[in-house]
């Protein structure tokens, strides 16, 4: 063919890039030993959400089972963590709320992702009048303490642990909007962006081709780490009173039943805030370890 | 000959607080088939700004209007932006400056070159990978298949704007547009992409060419078009402007060119810079530079007149021989 000649010098390196790519998130990851040990975390709560049921030595405590004889007993080898006023057994109800927990922080990400990352990006691609709208709305959403306006929200629709999900979910969404359409605002003006343009590619075709693949590195650091504070957020409402509701093993809830029993039986607020305590670590640690590795400035080309 | 591409009196005026720029200001020509234009001058002459005019691919605070803007007998000028996607990339492609940031890191060459021919051919994956693979050989890729499996990153900028051309040429686009497509590119890959659009020109209907580098469209372009502060100086058959060149700015074009064989003389330019299109100098705008100005070159505006056989000139001294 034409041109062949002059080309023989170039080679190509022949790669599998995919599994490169995800191989070089691995190691990294393994390499950040914080950020592993958050991983690590995570997957046993996971396990513990899965299994839950089958691991709690007195599942039918997560419920609303009375055993008053054994009330507010210290922890012993029959009663791990102890039991709380109605004589349930602390650990089986943890174990099993692990469940409500990452299961209302997944569903609550999953909600504000689908609210938050199409709004950002078409306000961030198209600009002008429809990015200053959507900007003003979120600006309003960002004006009241996030706790707040989740409470406000979740009263109103009537205190329960999914009116606590849809709440959290109204109030996070802005933030995810701000930060696509940051990244949106930077990449409309990408010169592959402008060039698919020439190619005749299509608005929809170039936001969901072009603008949200290159944005999902900082979506994915930020969930990982809003997962933490959504869990943290569920527990609040619960210790509110406006989010799960008795007799739900929740562990906010827990805390906020047990407040009353603190100076007398302080296991049974001390286990759930640990298991709140480590779950919001694991992904505190593991999203800092995946900004370390996605983040754009330091991913290497 | 058959004209492909139809530019009368382009105007591209962008409107800003502190006046009108005048980008471009009335530049006229013609592509026919099978033609190769090089566009040449300094920068910030309007030589991209007529491309992307032409294109309408302009932001929406420029004014783009002509006497006439055709393509294939289509005016360019009346469509609406949902008729220029199908325009874009089906009639009319373009290459630009810097192959690697106008490719999508995220997306294996397969990929992004299938997206483009489904979209415009209407056709299924596995022919559009055909299509593409073809494209790839077109333009001299070895190893076609392993390219269209690489990401961006594992190739050099000369295999991203081989890439580009394919994927340009992928539609069989009537008009292709090369903005400065070596300008990114070091001088031995230069010389192979130049040596490539040279080939390809039977591939489509027409070229248009956008490079400060005289060389290259005296390579591969049949006329040339030499623009100034928005205005059309001197266009026409590449060996009549090479060698007979006309316009005093074309003659200090030339004359910047280093050459070896005069060792002894220092490398001429041309002296002062491109004027203000906001503020453009009254009459020629050339004359503040010109060496053979004369009082009339500073009050009217030179007409474009033919000196030879379709060689045009904008220049009060081109009828009476030259300024020489």
């Amino acid at each position: 063919m034409e041109g062949q000649n002059t080309t023989q010098e170039l080679t190509v390196q022949q790669a599998p890039a995919q599994t490169k790519s995800k191989n070089t998130v691995w190691r990294q990851l393994r390499k950040n030993k914080l950020s592993f040990f958050g991983l690590l975390v995570i997957v046993f709560f996971l396990l513990l959400a899965v299994f839950g049921p089958w691991i709690a030595p007195y599942p039918e405590d997560a419920g609303s089972n009375t055993k008053i004889e054994e009330r507010l007993q210290s922890p012993s080898t029959e009663h791990w963590f102890g039991t709380d006023d109605m004589g349930r057994d602390i650990f089986s109800r943890v174990v099993i709320g692990t469940r409500v927990s990452l299961l209302v922080g997944v569903v609550a990400i999953f909600i504000t992702m689908c609210i938050g990352i199409p709004l950002g990006a078409i306000a961030g691609y198209y600009g002008g009048k429809l990015d200053e709208c959507v900007m003003r709305i979120t600006d309003v959403f960002l004006a009241f303490p996030y706790l707040i306006l989740a409470m406000a929200i979740a009263v109103i629709l009537k205190p329960g642990l999914y009116s606590a999900m849809v709440a959290i979910s109204l109030t996070w969404w802005p933030y995810y909007t701000r930060l696509v359409r940051g990244q949106a605002l930077s990449l409309r003006n990408q010169s592959f962006v402008h060039a698919a343009k020439m190619m005749g590619a299509k608005n929809s075709h170039i936001i969901f081709r072009h603008i949200l693949p290159n944005c999902i590195g900082p979506i994915i650091v930020n969930a990982s780490l809003d997962m933490g504070l959504i869990i943290l957020a569920t527990a609040s409402l619960g210790f509110i009173g406006v989010g799960a509701q008795p007799p739900m093993a929740e562990w906010g809830l827990m805390i906020s039943t047990g407040r009353e029993f603190f100076m007398t039986a302080p296991w049974m607020t001390f286990f759930p805030g640990l298991a709140i305590f480590l779950t919001v670590l694991g992904f505190n640690l593991l999203g800092d370890g995946l900004r370390d590795i996605l983040d754009p400035q330091s991913r290497p080309r | 000959m058959e004209q492909l591409l139809q530019v009368e009196n382009l105007k591209t005026y962008f409107k800003l607080i502190d006046g009108t720029v005048k980008a471009v200001d009335g530049v006229s020509f013609s592509v026919n088939h099978g033609e190769a234009l090089g566009i040449a001058g300094e920068t910030g002459s309007g030589k991209s700004v007529t491309v992307k005019s032409i294109m309408r691919n302009m932001p929406s605070y420029a004014e783009i209007t002509a006497d006439k803007l055709t393509l294939e007998g289509i005016d360019l000028l009346k469509l609406s932006n949902k008729e220029l996607q199908d325009i874009w990339g089906k009639k009319i492609a373009m290459i630009f400056q810097n192959p690697t940031s106008f490719i999508n890191p995220l997306f294996t060459i397969e990929k992004q070159m299938t997206d483009v021919i489904c979209f415009h051919e209407k056709i299924k994956k596995a022919e559009a990978v055909k299509i593409a693979r073809n494209m790839l050989v077109l333009v001299g890729m070895p190893d076609p298949d392993a390219v269209l499996k690489s990401y961006p990153f594992q190739l050099s900028g000369g295999m991203i704007q081989r890439i580009m051309i394919a994927l340009s040429l992928s539609c069989n686009p009537s008009l292709l547009i090369a903005d400065e497509p070596t300008t990114a590119l070091d001088v031995t890959i230069q010389a192979q992409i130049i040596k490539l659009l040279g080939d390809i020109k039977t591939h489509t209907s027409g070229l248009i060419l956008i490079t400060h580098n005289l060389a290259i469209i005296t390579e591969i372009c049949d006329k040339v078009a030499i623009m100034y502060a928005g205005k059309m100086m001197e266009w026409g058959g590449v060996n009549q402007v090479m060698k007979e060149p006309a316009h005093p700015y074309t003659q200090g074009l030339l004359a910047a060119i280093p050459r070896l064989s005069n060792e002894s003389k220092k490398l001429e330019f041309i002296p002062g810079n491109i004027p203000s299109t906001v503020d453009p100098p009254k009459g020629c705008r050339f004359s503040p530079r010109c060496p053979y100005a004369k009082p009339v070159c500073t009050q009217e505006e030179p007409p474009m007149v033919e000196i030879a056989p379709s060689h045009f000139v904008a220049c009060h001294c081109a009828g009476e021989g030259g300024c020489r």
